[in-house]
């Protein structure tokens, strides 16, 4: 049971955009992904959806793997945040969630207008029901996506734990509302369910997730529990900065300051 | 801000239609009250209809009501249809060529039938028109679509400019056609390209009828489909929407549709344009009113819309594709002015 990528690779033109990678999203778990721009991160989490078909190496979901899913039965098992979208109608904000419902048995009117409500409230919108998409903030309209696909994944399932893979959910919405997106999906995972998520912010990593995967060049620099992994010869090495990890007194988690690595102060 | 109700929308098409629908059949050059009306049609009514005037309404009237109901509802739902899969609410499905196309086929047909003994009589011409104006259609569509096509995925900015070119070169190919024409199969080619209601009669209407409906109805039950597409091909694919079969199926049914309207009433312009925007005004764009409730309104403004073409120069007859573009192409301009201010595609 977990949503798997084992030795996945993906080439474009002759130019990989994924070398080598294995993963694997536990049910139960927040599972982070981090890495510089162009590591493969988002390559990676397509891969996981479905959306490419890999060049190299073998995708599974609860050990089938993904070319044996039809689409729709995949719809029922995870849904899939990506990084923008380009929605241009003017549908209202629970439309737009309600479109999250479509793999899934319908139910009662007013059952599904609960069901949206709850996907809405769950990513911290429910206020703005009834407003028209197109007029929302970009972080607004953000976080309507989210209740979007937590809308999609929203009841259980006999047939297994069901996933959510995230591409940089914390995109353009504010400190408050960052960690509020993550403590959504933190939720979903309480479940029973797996989590994958594209971060930038160690932070973010270090607050919320319980498993992090470092990506550079388009392969794994580094797998396993946040605080072991953010470690400041890591991030030196990945991302090519300076790293403090502390640890603020009474916190569960400790926390990363950064600096450039190039940057030369005067004494 | 709530949707209204779409129950009185669709009580004001239905209405509406019934209107239009008698206006349609009670309005032209021969004088019929509306008991005669009523008896030609088949009510037990004693009004001392004349023959005559029973094929008045039932051969000429009737028919080119029906026709008017068929393509109006075939252009504005095939129009909506193609909105949603081009996710641009100015694609139309002239701009993929298949109008033009199907317009050269009728046009080449008249102008060189001419000049062939076996096109020569007026009833093989009848036949092959259709036939000509449908493959012509079909071949742009193809063309048009096959240059789309890049690694098996249908790209759809490369269709729009692929349907462009070819509007550009059917539209050449008409005008040279045109100058090749003597007078009479220049008239009757002016006719076909800017479209008549006039042209087909039972016949052709037995042929169109269950192809129009039968893809109408098609693109009705995609309509959830199509409302994932909005989000994007791949998040259409996320929930479980297999994309490349939905745009090839629904490319086909567009086609296939439009160019059976073209073949019997010409090219009419405007249409499958203006009036899905009529419905997302009112309703929003989920697929699953603005499809057929687009249908039902399309066939309204067509039913208006040649009523007028016939009162309006009476006793000669303005082409309805003149009068739709007269009327539509202003309106569309408010509304694209309108758009701009709200910065977003309705």
């Amino acid at each position: 049971m977990s949503l798997r990528a084992q030795d996945a690779g993906y080439d474009s033109g002759g130019q990989p955009l994924l070398r080598q990678a294995s993963i694997q999203v536990e049910p139960g778990e927040v599972h982070a992904i981090l890495g510089p721009n162009g590591a493969g991160k988002s390559t990676l989490l397509k891969l996981l959806s479905g959306e490419l078909r890999g060049t190299r190496g073998e995708i599974s979901l609860d050990g089938r793997p993904l070319q044996q899913w039809t689409p729709a039965a995949l719809a029922r098992r995870r849904a899939v945040l990506p990084q923008d979208e380009q929605l241009g109608f003017g549908f209202l904000v629970e439309e737009v969630v309600a479109l999250g419902r479509l793999p899934c048995p319908r139910h009662a009117a007013a059952r599904e207008d609960q069901l949206l409500r709850e996907a809405l409230a769950a990513a911290g919108v429910a206020t703005l029901w009834g407003r028209r998409y197109t007029a929302l903030s970009g972080g607004e309209r953000r976080r309507v996506q989210l209740a979007r696909v937590l809308a999609q994944v929203w009841e259980p399932l006999s047939e297994g734990p069901r996933y959510l893979l995230l591409d940089e959910p914390t995109a353009s919405l504010d400190l408050a509302h960052q960690h509020a997106s993550l403590g959504a999906a933190r939720q979903f995972a309480l479940q029973g369910n797996g989590v994958a998520v594209v971060l930038h912010d160690p932070n973010l990593a270090l607050a919320h997730a319980d498993r992090v995967t470092l990506i550079r060049e388009g392969q794994v620099a580094g797998s396993g529990k946040p605080t072991e992994v953010l470690q400041p010869e890591a991030l030196r090495s990945v991302f090519g900065i300076d790293a403090v990890l502390m640890q603020p007194p009474g916190w569960t988690h400790p926390v990363i300051a950064t600096r450039s690595a190039h940057l030369q102060f005067p004494a | 801000m709530n949707r209204p109700s779409p129950f009185p929308l669709l009580l004001a098409l239905g209405l509406g239609l019934l209107v239009a629908a008698w206006l349609a059949l009670s309005s032209g050059p021969l004088p019929l009250p509306a008991p005669r009306i009523l008896a030609a049609l088949g009510l037990p009514l004693d009004t001392g209809l004349q023959d005559y005037e029973s094929a008045t309404v039932l051969q000429l009237r009737l028919p080119r009501l029906v026709l008017a109901l068929l393509v109006g509802s075939t252009l504005a739902c095939a129009g909506a249809t193609m909105q949603g899969l081009f996710r641009n609410p100015l694609a139309e499905p002239g701009l993929a060529g298949i109008s033009g196309g199907a317009a050269l086929g009728a046009v080449g047909v008249i102008v060189l039938g001419a000049s062939l003994p076996m096109l020569a009589t007026e009833r093989a011409n009848l036949a092959v028109l259709p036939l000509a104006a449908f493959l012509g259609g079909s071949l742009a569509a193809l063309l048009v679509s096959g240059l789309a096509r890049v690694d098996g995925h249908t790209r759809i900015g490369t269709l729009l400019l692929a349907g462009l070119a070819v509007n550009a070169v059917t539209g050449a190919g008409i005008g040279f056609l045109a100058q090749l024409a003597d007078d009479l199969a220049l008239r009757t080619a002016m006719f076909w390209m800017f479209g008549s209601l006039g042209k087909a009669g039972w016949s052709e209407i037995a042929i169109a009828a269950p192809l129009l409906i039968g893809s109408v109805a098609l693109m009705i039950r995609d309509a959830r489909s199509l409302d994932a597409l909005l989000l994007g091909e791949a998040e259409a694919g996320h929930l479980g929407v297999d994309v490349e079969a939905l745009k090839r199926r629904l490319l086909l049914l567009v086609v296939l549709s439009v160019s059976v309207a073209v073949a019997v009433s010409g090219i009419i312009g405007f249409i499958g344009l203006v009036t899905p925007h009529l419905i997302r005004i009112w309703a929003g764009p989920g697929h699953r009113f603005l499809l057929p409730a687009s249908a039902l309104l399309g066939a309204l403004l067509l039913t208006l819309a040649d009523v007028l073409a016939r009162v309006l120069l009476a006793p000669a007859e303005l082409a309805i594709g003149v009068l739709t573009t007269l009327i539509g192409g202003p309106f569309f301009l408010v509304l694209l002015l309108g758009l701009r201010r709200r910065a977003e595609l309705l």
